[in-house]
């Protein structure tokens, strides 16, 4: 299987060329950030996030490759790990009185919603992550699914919204939640 | 009042023109409506953050060998394992004998070699060093097994390197038959070197698309990502940020020319060319400190 076929077949939201190319290139660009002062679990952090970031891109059909795989990937890399040297530069420059309590609250908020989608119907899961997550089409989303049309997969992804909003509602009173 | 629809809307980029208009005018003025957009906004987050997890945890469970801080220390472990097998052998083949003028040599020798296995390894090529590697130890222990037969043998005088046999090792599986990749071949992209370089400067990632109808010399800017629409492959290009005051302002030079971006609007938009002639001196002597 040569690299358009891979990627081709990422396009197309296959995982399992995912985990080929996780594979094929974990070493390369792991060395990357362990040769940066980078432990070998934040490079695999950062490898992972990197191929996450890859994946997004090219499932939403925002990707033209005009270079190998492996380059578009290890800039990715690069650039995840220099943002979080910087994060770590900045974190040991802060002042340990004075944490930011909002970003934590908003973190904490984000995790509570990630488990109410774990309560979330199969189908509805996917319909919900295809378009915020993958930035699929309507249309795709319909073909991905098997829905009738569109239009079907409109109302679905509406429900199933409407449904998460109702299930984190419901599990977390207004003023915990929201205040 | 219920807020869910509209905000579900505006959030789905379903809102345009007047309507959109008047929901930003109304985010001004009604808390109410910023609340909902914010929960909105996290229950978005809380799904995409979710995927992210799924496929981490796809990814977590995918057996992959140790990466480059593995690789140093499976080598020094090797080195390490052939040192002390063939010191043993040499003791089982010399016994106590201080007389023997060989002994010295042969370790030396044998030393100066895992010291090259450990360090001299090149770098380019780990899938290819590390599969020469294992073969390398499984030939390293054969001839520490067959010193040690032959020494209690007694037939030391009978051993020949060239009699050595070394079993067959399959070479590694490539899915990529016809990809191989080594770091010599990455070519990292000029802008995102230009990013790594200039540290404060912006954080936006980067995205070219080209072949779109509408937009052939555009740009759009999202959170933390800038989209360049035409054809940017085609010659390097550069991001120049300037302080103006609290402000902060961005610059895209491409083909002999200077750009403003505008950070603050959040649709596609196309590139004008800057003609203020002292901003382009600034630019320019900014584009000329830069390595």
């Amino acid at each position: 299987m040569n690299e358009i076929e891979i990627f081709d077949r990422i396009c197309s939201g296959d995982e399992k060329a995912l985990d080929v190319i996780y594979k094929k290139y974990y070493r390369m660009m792991t060395k990357m950030v362990i040769s940066n002062n980078g432990t070998e679990q934040e490079a695999k952090d950062i490898y992972q996030d990197a191929l996450i970031v890859f994946w997004q891109k090219a499932v939403s059909g925002n990707l033209v490759m005009t270079s190998k795989m492996s380059t578009y990937i290890y800039s990715i890399c690069l650039n995840l790990w220099r943002k979080e040297l910087d994060r770590k530069g900045r974190h040991s420059r802060e002042q340990k009185d004075s944490p930011d309590y909002q970003d934590h609250e908003s973190a904490e908020r984000i995790k509570i919603i990630n488990n109410c989608v774990n309560k979330l119907g199969g189908t509805c899961k996917k319909v919900l992550t295809y378009f915020y997550f993958d930035g699929m089409s309507m249309a795709e989303i319909a073909e991905k699914l098997g829905f009738a049309n569109t239009n079907t997969a409109k109302t679905k992804k509406y429900k199933c919204k409407k449904k998460l909003d109702e299930i984190v509602k419901s599990m977390y009173s207004e003023s915990d939640f929201l205040d | 009042m219920n807020y869910y629809d509209i905000v579900g809307a505006y959030l789905d980029s379903e809102l345009e023109g007047e309507a959109l208009r008047d929901f930003k005018t109304e985010l001004t003025t009604n808390p109410a409506l910023n609340k909902e957009l914010e929960f909105q906004q996290q229950l978005i987050e809380g799904i995409k953050e979710n995927r992210r997890l799924d496929l981490k945890t796809r990814l977590d469970n995918i057996p992959v060998s140790g990466g480059a801080g593995t690789i140093t220390f499976g080598k020094i472990v090797t080195g390490v394992v052939i040192l002390a097998g063939v010191g043993y052998g040499l003791f089982t083949i010399f016994g106590m004998d201080e007389s023997s003028t060989q002994q010295p040599g042969i370790i030396s020798e044998v030393v100066e070699n895992s010291a090259d296995v450990i360090q001299y390894a090149p770098e380019d090529k780990i899938d290819q060093t590390l599969s020469e590697e294992e073969s390398s130890s499984v030939k390293k222990e054969t001839v520490i097994k067959r010193e040690q037969d032959t020494a209690q043998d007694n037939t030391m005088e009978k051993l020949n390197t060239e009699d050595i046999i070394t079993p067959d090792v399959p070479e590694p599986i490539d899915e990529f038959e016809t990809d191989k990749i080594s770091e010599d071949d990455i070519e990292v992209p000029s802008k995102n070197l230009g990013i790594m370089e200039y540290p404060n400067e912006s954080n936006l990632e980067i995205s070219i698309i080209r072949n779109k109808r509408k937009y052939n010399f555009h740009y759009q800017v999202k959170t933390d990502q800038l989209i360049l629409y035409g054809n940017f492959d085609e010659e390097p290009y550069q991001l120049l940020e300037i302080n103006v005051g609290n402000d902060k302002h961005l610059y895209l030079y491409f083909k002999g020319m200077y750009y403003e971006i505008d950070k603050k609007t959040q649709e596609v938009a196309p590139l004008i060319k800057i003609t203020n002639r002292k901003l382009i001196s600034a630019l320019n002597k900014l584009k000329d400190k830069s390595p």
